[in-house]
């Protein structure tokens, strides 16, 4: 039995539909789009997990809203009708009679469309097919949606990672911070107590060394690195291949006992060959191997660091120049800052967020004071091969006699991977050479820490968090 | 309100006055359909073609078979307008002279204009009340022509030497314009086979009344037409128009004036007679493209370069149709 009325309700119904559909597909494709394009250039990589998810869920949400807001909004039924007509050649008679039912009383022209329309079958459902163009649109914004979705798991992942990796360096650059604070009050308290304790600087560059590693590898707890491991490698490697070994002041570290000395060196040799074949054969260093590493570091140090005093106090100027240096360190001019942290690139995101963060941690490192601007001045000196010479006090006064700083093997490029920038002289671990003077060099093996980074499967996000540490350290941060 | 037995009524005399026709035209469906669209909507008819194709034929055929009086006016450079309208003439009654009007030929039910074109524009304008308004104004008197009224013009497309073309105002007066094309061969010999055998043409007895025509037009005026069928009409016309959007290139490049509202009206008019011709309840797009044409050819104006090229002006508005959607 035909019904106008019924049919006018079936009909506005799917059409108001259709049209929610319609604008929703188109809308939710376009918005997924554009997502897609900016999620891959890195848009969110720095964004919270929540304003990742609710722009991933945005196409959804518009499209629903539109989808409401399409199936409230005003219909021509008329002219779906005339749609309906002209699909299933019904000679006009729907529109007509949606016409004609307006009128009052018995029409006989109503009758007459009525009968006409009773006489055969109306499959008004498909004269309104979903466009394909719709249907396209949907489906491609659901799929595209799903691998946004996909994409966006994997930012929020990484995005998780790097938010505790972060915490942890801020941390430990906390505590270092206040750590290193009270020592330098100490030290200082020490040199107006005893002059010829004067040990401030070898301290302070072993400290930064240290707590420079134990920066890079703080978030051990994280990504599972032998810090201590690492650190006893670096100061056994340094020890073997620097200056340190035939200098003057070597002597007087290991009390006029060359015997002694070589013994230490041949150890170890012996331990570094030792961890670099079991490292090479794909396995970890044994527990042995580290704790004998880790002990022979410890006592290395302990007589670098007396040699390093004993060099120290024959050259007074040099206290009191790294004093006056740790002294005016805190009123280095922002815009000397901001022209180490211009050296990486200003037409670079990533320089530019090596900057923000080296801005950041040379700030953090200002207000933590002596031993991090140690940092700061020995890694700077290095910077200043490669991106100019820029002239801080604290590096004046590394750089006068009696410190010896190293240079960087060449200028520091945003395209400088990994491995370059770590094995272009990233001043890492103090080595000091006794018999030499008071040299302060600063290094570290990429080669280790590359090969634990490749170990424990670190993501390039994760790698790429630590080189940005790098070029902190290198432009003055800590 | 029309019940079902007056449409029926009207379907049948429209249906016995066709018969008729087609008893004495041979062909020309399309004029035949055209002149009864044109009467049920009350409207004038202007027929395109050279001499001999039958015009006046039709249109005495048509008045013979209504049983509707009929006058023919032939028009020449040298009709005056009180020749078509009357004059008043003094005349003496009982010793009593005093004016008293004279009806011309144009006081009929239907008149045919026969080569309109020829006569000045100042005497084709005394048609223009005549054909609009229904009436005849001669002196200070108005007098009002009997319903049914339909004029049914002729013009001839040779022979332009000597000719006025018809004023704008006065065309757009014609509901529709048909041009009568030549017969085929099987209608010719029809043709000659009528007129040369037995009594010859033998106009019919009137089939339908006047009372039939006015009813089959007020049930013609409520024959429905939707909404959207309204809106495909409008933008037809606007089309036309070398200003609207919606206008093809040639309408943009070649028209001066496109067609008027009066062609709406006669468009959505004709569909609906043309519907009740074919018995429909409603009007279609079939309908609509039935008149399509001859409501809109003699509504549009060339501009010069248009003129200058021969534009057609069938292609153009068949370049209208096909580029304008119905929904």
């Amino acid at each position: 039995m035909f019904s106008l009325s019924d049919l006018l309700v079936q009909v506005g119904r799917r059409h108001r539909r259709q049209r929610g559909l319609q604008l929703a597909a188109w809308i939710s494709l376009s918005l997924t789009f554009v997502l897609s394009v900016l999620v891959p250039a890195y848009l969110f990589a720095s964004t919270t997990q929540r304003l990742l998810v609710s722009l991933w869920m945005l196409p959804v949400v518009a499209a629903l809203v539109v989808f409401a807001v399409a199936g409230r909004r005003r219909i021509d039924i008329s002219r779906i009708l005339l749609h309906i007509d002209q699909q299933l050649g019904t000679g006009e008679r729907l529109s007509s009679l949606y016409e004609v039912s307006s009128r009052d009383g018995p029409d006989v022209f109503r009758y007459r469309i009525e009968k006409a329309l009773r006489g055969k079958p109306l499959p008004w459902r498909r004269a309104m097919p979903l466009h394909r163009s719709t249907v396209a649109a949907l489906c491609a914004a659901v799929l595209l949606w799903g691998g946004l979705g996909t994409v966006v798991t994997g930012l929020w992942k990484v995005g998780a990672d790097d938010t505790e990796i972060s915490g942890a360096l801020a941390t430990d650059d906390g505590a270092r911070g206040r750590e290193s604070s009270a020592v330098a009050e100490e030290r200082i308290r020490d040199d107006q107590q005893s002059p010829e304790r004067s040990t401030v600087a070898p301290d302070g560059a072993v400290d930064g060394g240290s707590n420079l590693r134990e920066a890079i590898l703080g978030a051990s707890t994280h990504i599972d690195v032998d810090g201590e491991l690492l650190a006893a490698l670096a100061m056994l490697e340094a020890f073997v291949t620097s200056e340190v070994v035939g200098g003057d002041a070597s002597g007087a570290g290991f009390g006029q006992d060359p015997g002694r000395r070589e013994q230490a060196i041949a150890r170890a040799e012996s331990l570094l060959e030792s961890a670099q074949s079991e490292l090479s054969s794909g396995g970890a260093i044994s527990q042995a191997s580290r704790d004998e590493m880790i002990a022979l570091a410890a006592s290395l140090a302990g007589a670098i660091e007396e040699n390093t005093l004993a060099a120290l106090a024959e050259t007074p100027t040099g206290i009191g120049e790294l004093v006056s240096g740790l002294a005016t360190e805190e009123d280095i001019p922002a815009d000397e800052q901001q022209g180490i942290s211009r050296s990486g690139g200003p037409e670079d995101p990533a320089a530019d967020q090596d900057q923000d963060q080296n801005q950041d941690e040379s700030q953090l490192g200002t207000s933590v004071g002596g031993p991090s601007t140690e940092d700061s001045a020995s890694d700077s000196a290095g910077l200043d091969a490669a991106a100019g010479a820029i002239e801080r006090p604290l590096v004046s006064a590394l750089g006068s006699p009696g410190f010896v700083t190293e240079k960087l093997g060449g200028v520091l490029t945003d395209e400088t991977t990994f491995r370059e920038l770590l094995t272009q002289g990233i001043p890492v671990e103090p080595i000091y050479e006794p018999g030499g003077g008071a040299v302060n060099s600063l290094e570290l093996d990429p080669l280790r820490l590359q090969a634990v980074v490749e170990q424990r499967s670190l993501s390039m996000k994760q790698q790429d968090l630590i080189e940005a540490y790098f070029r902190a350290v290198t432009q003055g941060g800590t | 309100m029309i019940t079902e037995r007056q449409l029926d009524e009207a379907r049948l005399a429209f249906g016995r006055l066709r018969e008729a026709m087609s008893g004495v035209i041979v062909g020309h469906e399309e004029i035949v359909s055209g002149a009864l669209i044109s009467l049920l909507c009350g409207g004038n008819l202007l027929l395109e073609g050279v001499p001999g194709l039958g015009k006046t034929l039709l249109v005495r055929t048509l008045a013979s078979a209504l049983g509707l009086q009929f006058s023919r006016i032939q028009f020449t450079p040298d009709l005056m307008p009180a020749d078509i309208i009357g004059t008043d003439i003094l005349t003496e009654e009982d010793g009593k002279r005093r004016f008293s009007f004279a009806p011309g030929p144009v006081f009929a039910h239907i008149v045919l204009a026969d080569e309109v074109n020829r006569a000045t524009p100042k005497t084709q304008s005394a048609l223009l009340e005549a054909m609009e308004e229904r009436t005849v104004t001669v002196g200070r008197t108005t007098h009002k022509l009997e319903e049914p009224f339909m004029v049914l013009a002729t013009e001839n497309p040779i022979e332009m030497e000597g000719t006025y073309p018809l004023p704008e105002a006065q065309v757009d007066r014609f509901l529709l314009k048909l041009e009568v094309h030549s017969p085929t061969v099987n209608e010719l010999v029809e043709i000659a086979r009528r007129n040369t055998e037995g009594q010859g043409i033998i106009l019919p007895d009137p089939v339908a009344s006047r009372d039939d025509i006015l009813l089959a037009r007020s049930v013609v005026r409520e024959v429905p037409v939707g909404e959207g069928l309204r809106k495909f009409v409008a933008r037809l016309v606007l089309a036309t128009h070398a200003d609207a959007d919606s206008a093809p290139a040639v309408v943009k490049e070649f028209v001066e004036y496109g067609a008027s509202p009066r062609a709406a009206i006669a468009m959505l008019q004709a569909a609906k007679a043309h519907a009740f011709l074919e018995g429909e309840p409603n009007v279609r797009v079939r309908d609509i493209e039935a008149v399509y044409h001859a409501a809109l050819v003699h509504r549009i104006l060339l501009n010069f370069r248009g003129d200058a090229e021969g534009v057609g002006i069938t292609e153009m508005i068949s370049e209208v149709w096909r580029r304008t959607k119905v929904t």
